[in-house]
């Protein structure tokens, strides 16, 4: 099974966690840790470190920051150099996070579960290209 | 003409629907059946961009959907129906679609509805419309998104 940690600045990850339960409810193995005004850098990681290990039963744990180079993805970084089953995503949006809590209970190779919500993560970013043509009137 | 998910929700394609129930119910076209919808180009532009990568989406009247189901037109395909009113499910009803079950989602207060669960608001015509397809055998339930349980609609109306 894969856990995931949502993580990022502010309310980034309690944020997204109202996002992601208004749209597909509840998600199992998943936390969200805020780096709010008043923590230091210790108690990120601290922070990091219990949700860690509390999924410490699953196979596999992805880290999804906010922002890569920032304090959050930082700490995650520190204890994905600590422990192998840790992969740590900077720069997440809700498509990213959406993808990898619904698809992940049916991958049964993780590495191409990861590549996959890359991508579609990274997809999820995008202009909307106007498109009169009507195609979808059959 | 089977479906493999039927849904009545106002909004039509949104996060709901785009992310959770399209994955769910596994469908490979979404069909709107709006006769309304279809007058509309900046309503169709917006579900154009709501629908998931690799779904094909159909968006037409109620003739042109009994014209098509009369020609087999979706064969081998997952046809995930999505209606904004339970009227347009009557009418397949009485056109001899299938209807198995159906999956109430959003529905927005109107000038007389009354609110029948959270984000489900009905008029006294919805109610004679959901009545009808509950007598005919048809299992309606309400449901926001898949990891919700299901309600029997008529332990409500």
């Amino acid at each position: 099974m894969i856990g995931i940690i949502v993580t990022g600045h502010g309310s980034f990850a309690s944020g997204l966690k109202s996002s992601v339960e208004l749209i597909a409810g509840v998600q199992s193995d998943v936390s969200y840790v805020d780096f709010t005004a008043g923590m230091n850098t210790d108690d990120i990681k601290q922070a990091l470190n219990e949700s860690v290990e509390s999924m410490g039963s699953l196979d596999q744990i992805m880290i999804l920051s906010d922002i890569k180079g920032g304090s959050p993805f930082k700490a995650g970084l520190e204890i994905a150099m600590s422990k192998e089953n840790i992969t740590l995503f900077g720069g997440t949006n809700l498509p990213l996070l959406l993808e990898c809590s619904l698809s992940r209970y049916g991958a049964d190779d993780f590495e191409v579960f990861v590549n996959t919500v890359e991508k579609l993560g990274a997809e999820g970013l995008s202009r909307f290209e106007m498109n009169y043509d009507d195609d979808d009137e059959d | 003409m089977e479906f493999c998910a039927i849904r009545i929700d106002e909004r039509l394609i949104h996060g709901q629907v785009a992310t959770a129930w399209t994955r769910e119910v596994n469908a490979s076209r979404i069909m709107i059946i709006d006769d309304e919808v279809v007058k509309d180009s900046v309503q169709k532009m917006a579900l154009k961009s709501a629908v998931p990568m690799g779904i094909k989406l159909s968006i037409i009247t109620l003739e042109k959907a009994l014209a098509n189901f009369s020609l087999n037109k979706y064969d081998g395909q997952n046809v995930f129906l999505i209606v904004k009113d339970p009227k347009v499910l009557v009418n397949l009803k009485k056109a001899d679609v299938n209807l198995d079950e159906i999956i109430i989602g959003n529905m927005s207060a109107k000038g007389d509805s009354k609110v029948l669960y959270r984000t489900v608001s009905v008029t006294n015509k919805n109610i004679d419309d959901l009545k009808y397809l509950v007598d005919e055998g048809v299992k309606v339930n309400l449901q926001m998104v898949p990891k919700d349980k299901k309600i029997d609609v008529k332990t409500l109306l």
